[in-house]
């Protein structure tokens, strides 16, 4: 008797609370009431992260119309921040947005919530070293279009997240939810082929299974530890300190600057008329000593760091200007721009210095069945060419179209028939700029002369050859 | 799912009726205590009736209450006390049970939503055969690639764009996979909106399909899977077809001639059928069975028989003879590094065929008035 009543009562609760859903939304109502059958929730895609490219890919497919009847879910271990409100001051963690990342990030509103907060274009870009006098310049015709976009990386998150919540009847975002274990996502065992879901317990004690997971969890992924990617990992030995420089003297502030010296690059981001974003990558120790220093000795050190010529090597320099006129006489037409001084640091922005370590992850592999990872969480490098976050978003667009393929076949979201086509896809993409800036990382740590010679003549052919510097512009902005 | 009660039905246009219904299911106590609802499902429960039903099923008991009533506002329910899979299937009861006759007595009711748990935990564990896809089945899988947008489009081209729905573009049509084996067709399809039907003649297959079909929520009312043959059904279901897919069977059938013919008998007029198979040709034997089976092991040794194979031709000529109009004839090949499948205008090892059944004066079908969807 007891029993029956219980069950009954059970089921009068859960009967109330699908009505409940059901004067939400009819839409979800369909959900609730397709999904809620035996253990747990489900959700065709669950997406573990919600920072930036876990934000954006949610937002992808939340715009993704033949994505309409599937049901997303966000976890985000922080809480719902709210309204964004605008702080006077400037943040100093920041990524240089290529025009393809805005392009994804417009296509679902995000980016214009981004230009009506706070960002600043790159329209010029130099590149140079301490070691020699080569150096190379990037910027398109006219210096018009933009090669880049400088943005603080708690505005790009908000802009996503303010896009999102206009999504909010395609994609639940659950904040301060994470999953704290999971079962059938390591493909070694038994009981992922048996059951063609991923099943997870989130830290409120509740159940969670999915056709497919997106591990966008970072650097240091959950996701992709638990489901057993293989890693590639490289200390660096390498610590960046940042901080918001103040310049004096410059008119427009529309260069990106960076100069490589054998510790490490220095590079300045503008974000804004007068201010820059320092990316100061070098040794552990010369790191802490940056940071204990007072004020007035940083902003001298930034200064030593661009314009002092003591490494400058002699033999390379006297080859360099062999070379140049070579180049000169070979090519006639051949670009010789003028050197642009860098700008001089006048003061640093009080409590913007900070840094971080310097390590490279690579996951070989990006999927699993049921499982892919994104952004950070496959793959994090070196911050030199400012295309860490970019190769992020990346993933998101090439996921978005792979997804919407898989639809259009109906096939399983989680199968790996297609998502192993992403892999393909990315790692086409992803690997070779990772290896090319691991290797430019190396080549300019060092003053071994017969190095330094080839990279400063190496650097100058390609400054002068125009062709050559179109293709390398059109790859870094795709 | 059982039918309790109705109630309510109202007229939606002409022979289209929406059923409000409240139905059990035979499901193990997890089930027993949920809520499910439906708002859209389209059943036809008479040949000449598509009848949309938005029902409510919860269960209370195990039982299974018959319907007492049979009218209600006016329109005669001509009997609810069989499974919703059945009763969607099959035009009425009588026939229901005709086809349960042919089946041997002990066997269960064939809906998969009366299998129960133990057989699914059973041959859940079995269903990595079919289901790995690195494995055995790997090029089945990925025949999908290609198969599914050939269905997919050759159906969607009838709709108008009024009814095209993006989501779900299939969405109203019946299909029947011939041949549906752990259901690696059949699962795309009713994710595309289709409800299909597939006919399999291995019992365990059909539990492995059951098994894995049953963790999808969205598509598990869609698809039914029936230990039968083509030449079985197709005297009690002619006609019934939108859509009659036949891939990679062909080539295990012993007589192509009666298998053509009876699965033809199964379209409706204006409706497709769709045949991939292995040519029958030196390359054929050379690549299909000797490469693939005993060099590269991408199938099993002993997989095909390669006197079984059809050639296009001699396909399109068993197809003109019943009358069907072949609309496209495309080669397919398979890289075996990359493992995919591209079309080709090569049809000497693999090749897909379209044909449709058309619509001529004296079989000027029932459909064309009481479908909404028919061309």
């Amino acid at each position: 008797m007891a029993l029956r009543a219980l069950r009954k009562l059970k089921f009068t609760t859960r009967y109330s609370q699908s009505i409940l859903n059901a004067e939400v939304s009819k839409n979800s109502l369909k959900c609730f009431a397709a999904y809620s059958t035996q253990e747990g929730d489900y959700a065709d895609i669950v997406i573990s992260g919600g920072g930036m490219v876990g934000a954006a890919m949610a937002c992808a497919l939340a715009n993704n119309n033949l994505l309409k009847d599937k049901r997303i879910i966000l976890l985000e271990m922080d809480r719902d921040k709210g309204d964004f409100v605008l702080s006077e001051k400037y943040s100093n963690r920041t990524c240089a947005l290529s025009p393809a990342t805005a392009r994804l990030l417009s296509g679902f509103g995000a980016w214009q919530e981004i230009q009506s907060l706070r960002y600043h274009p790159v329209l010029r870009m130099q590149v140079w070293e301490s070691c020699a006098d080569a150096m190379i310049t990037f910027n398109n015709d006219d210096m018009t279009e933009a090669l880049a976009y400088i943005v603080e990386n708690d505005i790009i998150l908000a802009g996503i997240m303010k896009a999102l919540k206009s999504f909010k009847d395609r994609v639940e975002v659950r904040y301060q939810a994470k999953a704290t274990s999971y079962s059938n996502i390591d493909s070694q065992s038994v009981s992922s082929t048996k059951l063609p879901y991923v099943e997870m317990t989130l830290n409120d004690g509740s159940k969670l299974r999915t056709k497919l997971l997106i591990g966008a969890d970072g650097m240091n992924s959950n996701v992709r530890k638990t489901a057993g990617f293989h890693t590639i990992n490289r200390d660096y030995g390498q610590t960046a300190v940042v901080a918001i420089l103040e310049l004096g003297d410059t008119t427009q502030n529309n260069t990106a600057w960076q100069r490589f010296l054998p510790t490490g690059p220095i590079a300045l981001l503008p974000i804004s008329s007068n201010l820059s974003s320092l990316i100061w990558t070098t040794t552990t120790e010369n790191s802490k000593h940056l940071l204990d220093i007072p004020s007035e000795s940083f902003v001298d050190a930034v200064n030593d760091a661009l314009w002092h010529e003591r490494e400058k090597n002699q033999i390379a320099g006297q080859a360099l200007s062999v070379f140049r006129n070579l180049l000169q006489n070979v090519f006639p037409e051949s670009q010789e721009q003028c050197r642009q001084l860098p700008p001089t640091a006048i003061n640093v922005v009080e409590k913007t210095r900070a840094s971080f370590p310097l390590t490279l992850i690579h996951s070989s592999q990006y999927v699993k069945p049921r499982v892919v990872l994104i952004g950070d969480a496959g793959h994090r490098l070196h911050p030199l060419a400012g295309q860490g976050v970019n190769l992020g978003f990346g993933d998101v667009e090439c996921l978005n179209e792979i997804l919407t393929k898989a639809v259009q076949n109906g096939a399983d979201l989680g199968s790996l028939t297609h998502l192993l086509e992403f892999e393909t896809q990315r790692q086409r993409h992803n690997v070779p700029v990772m290896a090319t800036i691991d290797g430019l990382q190396r080549l300019y740590s060092t003053d071994f002369t017969p190095l330094v010679l080839i990279r400063a003549l190496g650097l100058h052919a390609v400054h002068s050859l125009p062709v050559l510097k179109k293709f390398i512009i059109s790859r870094a902005s795709v | 799912m059982i039918v309790q009660r109705i109630i309510n039905i109202s007229r939606l246009g002409n022979n289209v009726y929406k059923l409000s219904l409240i139905c059990s299911s035979r499901y193990n106590n997890n089930y027993n205590s949920t809520t499910v609802s439906r708002p859209h499902h389209d059943l036809v429960f008479n040949r000449l009736y598509r009848v949309q039903i938005g029902c409510q099923y919860h269960t209370k008991t195990k039982s299974d209450c018959h319907i007492q009533t049979s009218l209600i506002n006016g329109i005669k329910i001509i009997d609810c006390a069989i499974s919703l899979t059945q009763f969607r299937h099959y035009s009425s009861s009588q026939k229901t049970e005709k086809i349960d006759e042919n089946a041997p007595k002990n066997q269960r009711p064939k809906a998969q939503t009366t299998i129960d748990e133990e057989e699914v935990n059973k041959f859940a564990s079995q269903s990595s055969l079919w289901w790995d896809e690195g494995g055995e089945f790997e090029a089945l899988h990925s025949l999908n690639e290609l198969r599914v947008p050939l269905i997919r489009d050759a159906l969607v081209s009838k709709k108008s764009l009024a009814q095209y729905n993006i989501a779900s573009p299939l969405e109203g049509f019946w299909i029947l996979d011939v041949g549906s084996g752990g259901g690696i067709l059949s699962e795309p399809l009713a994710r595309l909106g289709a409800s299909v039907i597939g006919i399999e003649a291995s019992e365990e297959n059909i539990k492995i399909a059951q098994a894995h079909l049953i963790h999808d929520p969205k598509i598990r009312d869609r698809v039914k899977y029936i230990q039968s043959t083509v030449e079985d059904i197709a005297e009690t279901q002619a006609g019934k077809f939108d859509a009659v897919v036949a891939s990679e069977v062909l080539e295990h059938v012993s007589e192509p001639q009666t298998f053509v013919s009876s699965a033809c008998k199964l379209v409706r007029p204006g409706g497709s059928i769709f045949f991939t198979t292995l040519n029958k040709t030196r390359l054929s034997y050379a690549l299909g069975i000797v490469a693939a089976e005993n060099i590269l092991r991408l199938v099993a040794p002993g997989t095909h028989d390669w006197n079984k194979f059809v050639s296009p031709t001699d396909l399109q000529k068993l197809l003109d003879d019943n009358k069907f109009i072949t609309k496209l004839i495309h080669g397919m090949w398979y890289n075996p590094i990359s493992k995919r499948w591209s079309w080709s205008k090569d049809t000497s090892i693999n090749y897909a065929i379209h044909a449709v059944k058309p619509i001529v004066e004296g079989n000027a079908d029932i459909w064309k008035e009481q479908s909404p969807l028919t061309v």
